[in-house]
């Protein structure tokens, strides 16, 4: 049935109204998979460009006409990016790298900080965000529908406009320049508030009300029968929210000066106006944000893609 | 009985003070987030912004004085006309076309066809990729020697190169007049996936007893796409619409990465990245307010515009 309708929904896209046979339902058929084909070349071309890209020699990389399949693997461009910069400071991460025998690259240091950036602010965001989303859709308390609704309201805010202001209140607490600068002011957020609790109201009661039956404290109920049950939903927003920290370039790109604590972005982008004619070194350097990014959507492409449609769709 | 009504009697009553504290005990974090950052930044923008402030410097209250040199378009080096210029044409287009692409792709998608599942998860690939790398990845395809202009020099030469129509390389992002177009086309196609995805979920809620009575009264295909389809699909191409609004109205990393402080000669100069340049080049952080607030208004009234035309929930 399903599918006799989208059949249907379809047929009028590609213009073949003809029965399931003959000539113009094969003109359709060429159409529509010409279209999708095409559709894939322009979507997927670039990354396999920049892959086979970061393996060639500049003057290749650079070739009119372009060529596709290396001619001179150049698999060193890696660790030539690898070694590009040096670290400038001497923290203890760089004290660490260098005992253990990472040297003082740069480049590690930017795929730590990526990394550790994005570990933090996922943990954040899933406590923070499930006990305010236990709040909204568990607990009664005054003025808990004004703050919901303040709350969606903040939604609508242009992210850019609370730069600058947000620069200076984190610069009036002296954090200009460390990973907290970058950590707080994204820690909690509206929309993974709001799609847990969307998640939650739909947790039938029952085992919430044995619990309390049993004497279970709200703290309990929430960490010990709500949470478990959440797994799906908590699932959803930490691979949504690990996304946007390992792409985040803004914050970083105010919050953070010193190259040292740069994350990859941010890090990628310095490389750029670096390495202006290199563009092979460049994309070597992108990969390394790439491939973990589609690593990881490889593995979660269910929950993306239920992230996506959760919060408008179904909400 | 009654003894036993006693005491979930008590207990309720102290359960709803208890609740009260709880939650707002639970709110807490959240709290103190939207204070400080949220709150406490939009008040600390709107203050600045009737200030002349400057990174060092003090604050002087001058009314709406950074508003209307914001404003003015006669004020020397002004460039807050043309980036809210670029950026409207930016957004209208970009949405315009990601929105209708993704729709028809959703709706291709959502038909039989073999390899279904590859598509769907090869298309979302740009979608989880960082916009820094995407814009470096087009950076080097928009050369003028780059693939993108072999792949046009390909197509355009073969077929209308008989009619005499020659296609010359194009340096895309040196050009004041592709250089935006070149950047929109990138942003409408690295978009579409993910409001496709949207679509599909949306498509897969129409109940299909709709398109079979359609069927029974012998409604074309094309019939069905229009007065099915679209209307149900409604609420959906409002939300995508108001997501990419707010998104494209705020394009800075392609900006930053793509191109020199928005050139050539401003050409592709937006709102957020003025709103950055303000700040953090120029320390005029009184300006930068200004703008930010010049910007929210600007998304806000883009809202009201698509509700009124969009959303039918809105006056049902």
């Amino acid at each position: 049935m399903a599918t006799q309708a989208k059949t249907l929904t379809n047929s009028s896209v590609v213009g073949e109204q003809a029965a399931q046979s003959g000539p113009l339902y094969i003109v359709g058929q060429v159409v529509k998979y010409g279209l999708l084909i095409l559709m894939t070349l322009i979507l997927l071309g670039p990354f396999v460009l920049a892959f086979f890209g970061s393996f060639k020699t500049v003057n290749e990389v650079l070739a009119s006409p372009p060529t596709l399949w290396p001619q001179n693997w150049q698999p060193e461009n890696y660790s030539r990016v690898w070694n590009a910069q040096q670290a400038s400071g001497d923290d203890f991460i760089t004290q660490f790298f260098k005992a253990i025998g990472l040297g003082t690259s740069l480049f590690p240091r930017w795929l730590f900080n990526s990394v550790f950036l994005a570990a933090i602010h996922v943990v954040l965001q899933l406590f923070l965000c499930s006990l305010a989303a236990y709040a909204f859709a568990r607990l009664d308390f005054k003025g808990k529908n004004l703050v919901f609704t303040l709350m969606l309201a903040t939604l609508m805010i242009p992210g850019v406009a609370l730069l600058m202001p947000r620069y200076f209140i984190i610069n009036q607490i002296n954090l200009v320049n460390t990973y907290w600068a970058v950590i707080l002011p994204s820690a909690v957020g509206a929309g993974g508030i709001f799609l847990l609790t969307q998640f939650f109201r739909s947790i039938p009661k029952d085992l919430e009300e044995a619990a309390a039956i049993d004497g279970a404290g709200l703290f309990t109920t929430y960490s010990r029968v709500i949470l478990p049950l959440a797994r799906p939903a908590l699932a959803t927003l930490a691979v949504l929210e690990f996304q946007g920290s390992w792409n985040d370039f803004q914050n970083p790109l105010i919050f953070l000066n010193t190259p040292d604590y740069f994350p990859l972005t941010v890090g990628l982008s310095a490389l750029k106006d670096g390495y202006t004619s290199q563009v092979n070194l460049i994309l070597a350097a992108s990969m390394f944000n790439t491939i973990p990014a589609i690593l990881i959507f490889a593995f979660f492409s269910r929950y993306f893609v239920e992230g996506s449609t959760y919060a408008g769709v179904k909400g | 009985m009654a003894v036993k009504s006693l005491p979930p009697q008590r207990q309720g009553m102290k359960r709803k003070t208890r609740e009260n504290v709880a939650g707002w005990l639970f709110l807490t974090p959240y709290l103190i987030s939207l204070i400080v950052f949220t709150f406490g930044a939009i008040a600390y923008a709107v203050y600045i912004s009737f200030t002349d402030l400057k990174l060092f410097g003090e604050a002087n209250y001058v009314g709406f004085g950074t508003y209307g040199r914001v404003l003015d378009p006669a004020a020397p080096l002004n460039k807050f006309w043309k980036a809210l210029g670029n950026t409207v044409i930016f957004s209208v287009v970009v949405v315009f076309f990601q929105t209708w692409l993704a729709i028809l792709f959703a709706v291709v998608l959502n038909s039989k066809i073999r390899g279904q599942r590859f598509f769907r998860i090869a298309w979302y690939l740009p979608s989880v990729t960082a916009s820094v790398v995407i814009s470096l990845i087009f950076f080097w395809m928009y050369k003028q020697q780059g693939v993108i202009n072999y792949a046009l020099g390909a197509i355009i030469n073969n077929t209308l190169g008989l009619v005499g129509v020659h296609f010359e390389p194009v340096a895309w992002l040196d050009n004041t007049t592709t250089a935006l177009p070149a950047i929109m086309t990138m942003n409408i196609f690295t978009t579409i996936p993910t409001f496709m995805v949207m679509f599909l979920a949306g498509l897969q809620d129409i109940p299909t007893d709709v398109y079979e009575a359609a069927k029974i009264d012998g409604a074309s295909a094309r019939r069905m796409f229009w007065s099915i389809t679209l209307p149900l699909l409604r609420p959906v191409i409002f939300l995508v619409t108001v997501l990419g609004t707010i998104g494209t109205l705020q394009v800075f990393d392609q900006i930053y990465v793509m191109t020199n402080e928005g050139g050539p000669l401003d050409s592709t100069l937006t709102v957020a990245y003025l709103i950055w340049f303000e700040a953090f080049k120029r320390n005029n952080l009184a300006r930068s307010a200004a703008i930010s607030f010049i910007l929210f208004v600007v998304i806000f009234v883009f809202f009201l515009v698509q509700r009124r035309f969009l959303d039918r929930n809105a006056t049902d």
